[in-house]
């Protein structure tokens, strides 16, 4: 056990070293973009939907550190022989995942400055509570989840690519994130409102607001975040064999 | 005997891009027309805001599929040992340049036909043969302004990975730096002066010009063919420094 605990620490301080060498990618993807996002579609909308689209920006930058790094990094660690190298090193399946969901959630860190000084600038109501970070973090943890799943299933780094970029710019498109939900077709509004990025922008912007933290959004969130879980676990491969 | 030298360079990057052929038809299409979406969502029943947008739409589409193309392209001649090989098999700078930017000339080609086609469709706006015609020297401006910018980040990257993070990061940072999707006097004035420098800002100018239909400004068409002869030259120049 305590050997388990050793290389889960040490692999953690690993991501976080590589993390520390690229940490200028980090504070851009989380940190500049939602700023210059705010700002430039901010004086695009009316007032009262600022608050949405800071929810959204909030949203899309824990996606890019958490779900797309994911998708990407993980497919080139098996594509490029670093995760048989950890395999041999005896690091198991659930060592690793476990090491890439603490960086994620470390990283998901950057966006929450991000979130309060747009909110701050942009004349956003502020947090009533710091309850909103329990659904934060449960998103964090459900993207990086799809993001394994992503990784899971493709087979060299283009498709990856392609894929969590479909994901991030699809949900900012099709899910009512950064505008209000009555606005989305009639026809595919059920299946819309059951998607995790709506699921996550419901409970984030609930709970920012002051309302119940654990209501039904959070719930639904929850039981994504499980599945996708369970899913990119069960899928993800590992060298079990050397 | 160079033309047929480029040709055969344009079949070689059209088999590369065409073995990705879903990442391209995402950058130039399938974004643009999500990040359209968007601005229906955002701006419903209002058509001013939303044909503003849609130009916006198409030169950041130019910014990330050029860019992006450009760059990884050079990266990889560079990296995985394409460059030596073309330099072995004499292969002139000039004639290795003329292809890569006809490659991403075509591609912000092919972007706003495709955006003027899906206007017109829509009825949002409808374009004659002389607004096409400068939409598309618009498009042909900055698209190889842009694909010479991707070019010098190629050229100047220290090893791979780093260039490809800094193209990725450099075809966002400069499509929202340049007024693509708000007004330039929003931005401050010495700010103001560094996007007059940028292809994107005319060429969004222009494109809006052209959808409104409204008549050109000659000043803005002269300024974006600047920049791109300014570009083009500079990015050559280092293609021939670094030998």
């Amino acid at each position: 056990m305590r050997r388990r605990i050793r290389l889960l620490v040490g692999l953690y301080a690993l991501l976080q070293s590589v993390n520390r060498k690229f940490i200028w990618v980090a504070v851009c993807l989380g940190f500049c973009l939602p700023l210059l996002l705010q700002a430039v579609l901010g004086t695009w909308i009316e007032p009262s939907e600022r608050a949405g689209l800071m929810l959204a920006n909030l949203i899309i930058a824990v996606a890019m550190l958490s779900f797309r790094k994911a998708g990407i990094v993980l497919t080139a660690d098996r594509l490029f022989g670093v995760r048989d190298l950890l395999a041999t090193a005896g690091v198991t399946r659930n060592d690793y995942l476990l090491a890439y969901l603490l960086d994620a959630v470390t990283l998901s860190a950057i966006p929450i400055g991000a979130a309060l000084v747009a909110a701050a600038t942009m004349k956003v109501a502020p947090p009533t509570s710091w309850a909103w970070l329990v659904p934060y973090t449960v998103s964090a943890i459900m993207l990086f989840a799809a993001g394994v799943l992503i990784s899971a299933c493709v087979r060299s780094i283009p498709p990856a690519v392609l894929a969590v970029d479909l994901g991030l710019m699809g949900s900012l498109a099709l899910c009512p994130i950064a505008y209000p939900p009555d606005r989305v077709p009639l026809l595919i509004r059920p299946l819309i409102s059951l998607s995790p990025p709506t699921l996550a922008a419901k409970a984030i912007g609930a709970s920012w607001n002051g309302g119940q933290v654990f209501g039904t959004s959070m719930l639904l969130l929850c039981s994504w975040t499980m599945l996708l879980a369970f899913a990119a676990w069960q899928s993800f491969p590992w060298t079990n064999d050397i | 005997m160079e033309y047929i030298r480029v040709l055969a360079l344009l079949r070689v990057y059209g088999r590369q891009e065409s073995a990705h052929i879903y990442l391209m038809l995402y950058d130039s299409f399938l974004m643009p027309a999500l990040a359209a979406y968007l601005g229906f969502m955002l701006f419903v029943r209002d058509l001013e805001r939303l044909r503003w947008w849609v130009a916006g739409c198409v030169a950041f589409g130019i910014a990330q599929g050029c860019l992006i193309q450009v760059g990884s392209a050079v990266l990889q001649d560079r990296f995985h040992g394409r460059l030596d090989l073309l330099r072995a098999a004499q292969v002139r700078p000039l004639t290795y340049y003329v292809a890569h930017i006809l490659m991403t000339t075509g591609r912000a080609l092919l972007l706003v036909w495709m955006a003027m086609l899906v206007l017109g469709a829509l009825g949002v706006a409808q374009l004659g043969l002389l607004g096409l015609t400068i939409a598309s020297l618009a498009a042909v401006c900055a698209g190889s302004s842009v694909g010479s910018l991707g070019a010098i980040i190629g050229l100047r990257a220290t090893d791979y990975d780093q260039g490809n993070m800094l193209v990725a990061v450099t075809a966002v940072g400069f499509a929202l730096v340049s007024p693509v999707f708000y007004a330039l006097d929003r931005l401050p004035r010495p700010l103001q002066f560094v996007a007059m420098l940028s292809p994107l800002t005319h060429a969004t100018t222009l494109l809006r010009t052209m959808v409104d239909g409204d008549p050109v400004s000659l000043g803005t068409l002269m300024l974006i063919g600047i920049l791109a002869f300014v570009y083009n030259i500079a990015s050559y120049r280092m293609l021939r420094w670094q030998g």
